[in-house]
């Protein structure tokens, strides 16, 4: 067989359009993700020696963050000492300080001469009162008893009554020369309804904005997942497409219906043979609405018994009983009232802090005010 | 004859009348104040049954409060 130069050109245009260009136009398969670098990962930095080590700090109750909210702090020191965490107005001027000694068998850091540590660390909990009403960036500082600056971190205080609750958890992702940084967002608490249709959301970075041509391709290289139960998981499906602001492209995930209270959303990276690595994993909260409606229609129903107790009462000319089941009624009224309020909010898919917030008020009051309405109502018996 | 039966049923009723069994102004048991005819209302749940279904909903809202949490 006789190869033509047309043969010999055609060969190299096809070897060309094949391997060569897509090598150099497309994408470096060569992926490094740095979970603790995101500039948009509000994780606490250590700024001296890795003496303490801040791997925590969130909200005690829920994981948002809002004026007058209160913050966990966990502080994990190799050394024992008295923690002093302050709480600074963006501009530095202090706004509020407090200092918690270690949790540990020594407190006091009186340990016994020659105990062998064996590597323990000090922990040390601070459940600290953000005390403040203005929302917007703060900064929390750490220091020794020697007023020695530990740790520093930002945080964002949020407008409740504006601000979507949502986590957001990060990672700085080099892949050839630039490096993207990558978030995955997802609501605080996630509602779960057998209609709804609940979604997860990740943001790439892309600086000046002319590479936003590659946001196809690298969303088409993530796979989103998300646990089931100790050990199945799920592949999230993407809802509708990728859309790109000044900077930011964003894609949505669609959410399976879930059971467990608790899961996890992983990001992976598609590695095609090598498998996939992962970039970002974060924690969800779910919450089932079904359980509130439940609530909320067993309040319904007390409060018709309330209202029998009522007529039983009056017509039997009893004044004292009326009025005591009276006041049964009125507060079972009102926490009905309010658990429809707090479902009707976040049945919206825009709810806000404020709604959250109002949602762990009921939860965390309404068991004080049933014990109350229980010695009310008594122990007889018809 | 006739006249004879009406006056005997005109007997038995004013005897009815004077016993006071035909009189529904009086309770039939005049030793109580309840009406006649109408019975007591019963509430759905025994306070025992309504405060387990409190028990309920509070056990309910500690789930939600945990899951909250978690």
């Amino acid at each position: 067989m006789v190869i033509t130069n047309n043969m010999k050109r055609a060969l190299l245009i096809f070897l060309l359009a094949v391997f060569i260009l897509p090598s150099i136009f497309s994408l470096s398969n060569d992926w490094t993700c740095d979970s603790g670098s995101s500039p948009h990962n509000p994780d606490a930095q250590i700024i001296s020696g890795g003496e303490t080590n801040i791997f925590s700090i969130q909200p005690q109750e829920h994981p948002i963050t809002y004026p007058g909210g209160r913050l966990l702090v966990q502080l994990n020191s190799e050394d024992c000492h008295e923690s002093i965490l302050v709480f600074k107005s963006s501009a530095g001027q202090e706004i509020a300080r407090q200092s918690e000694l270690p949790y540990s068998p020594w407190p006091n850091c009186d340990i016994p001469t020659g105990y062998q540590m064996n590597d323990q660390k000090h922990l040390t909990n601070m459940i600290f009162n953000t005390a403040t009403d203005v929302y917007g960036p703060h900064l929390i500082e750490i220091y020794n008893p020697s007023n020695t600056l530990l740790a520093s971190a930002q945080i964002d205080i949020r407008n409740p009554e504006t601000a979507f609750p949502t986590i957001r958890k990060g990672s700085l992702c080099n892949i050839g020369d630039y490096g993207y940084p990558m978030n995955l967002e997802v609501p605080y608490p996630l509602i779960s309804t057998p209609n709804t249709e609940s979604t997860v959301k990740v943001t790439i970075g892309f600086g000046a904005g002319e590479r936003q041509e590659n946001a196809e391709e690298i969303f088409d290289s993530l796979i989103l997942q998300i646990t089931k139960g100790q050990i199945a998981k799920e592949d999230l499906a993407k809802s509708g497409q990728v859309s790109c602001s000044n900077y930011f492209c964003e894609q949505e995930y669609k959410l399976p219906e879930m059971q467990n209270a608790t899961e996890i959303i992983y990001v992976f990276h598609d590695e095609g043979d090598k498998g996939k690595s992962a970039i970002i994993s974060q924690a969800v909260t779910i919450l089932k609405l079904e359980k509130l409606e439940s609530i909320d229609s067993k309040l319904v129903i007390l409060s018709n018994v309330a209202k029998d107790y009522i007529a039983r009462y009056k017509f039997l000319n009893q004044v004292e009983e009326v009025a005591k089941w009276e006041a049964i009624s009125d507060r079972l009224e009102a926490l009905s009232s309010e658990s429809t309020r707090v479902i009707s909010y976040l049945k919206n898919p825009n709810f806000t802090i404020q709604n959250v917030v109002d949602l762990i008020n009921f939860v965390k009051e309404t068991p004080t005010e049933i014990d109350d309405i229980k010695e009310m109502a008594g122990g007889e018996k018809l | 004859m006739k006249i004879q039966l009406i006056l005997i049923l005109l007997l038995i009723i004013g005897a009815l009348l004077l016993s006071g069994c035909l009189d529904s102004n009086e309770p039939i048991n005049p030793d109580t104040n309840t009406p006649a005819l109408q019975e007591v209302p019963v509430p759905e749940m025994t306070i025992d049954e309504f405060n387990s279904e409190l028990d309920n909903v509070s056990q309910s809202i500690s789930e939600v409060e945990n899951s909250l949490k978690s």
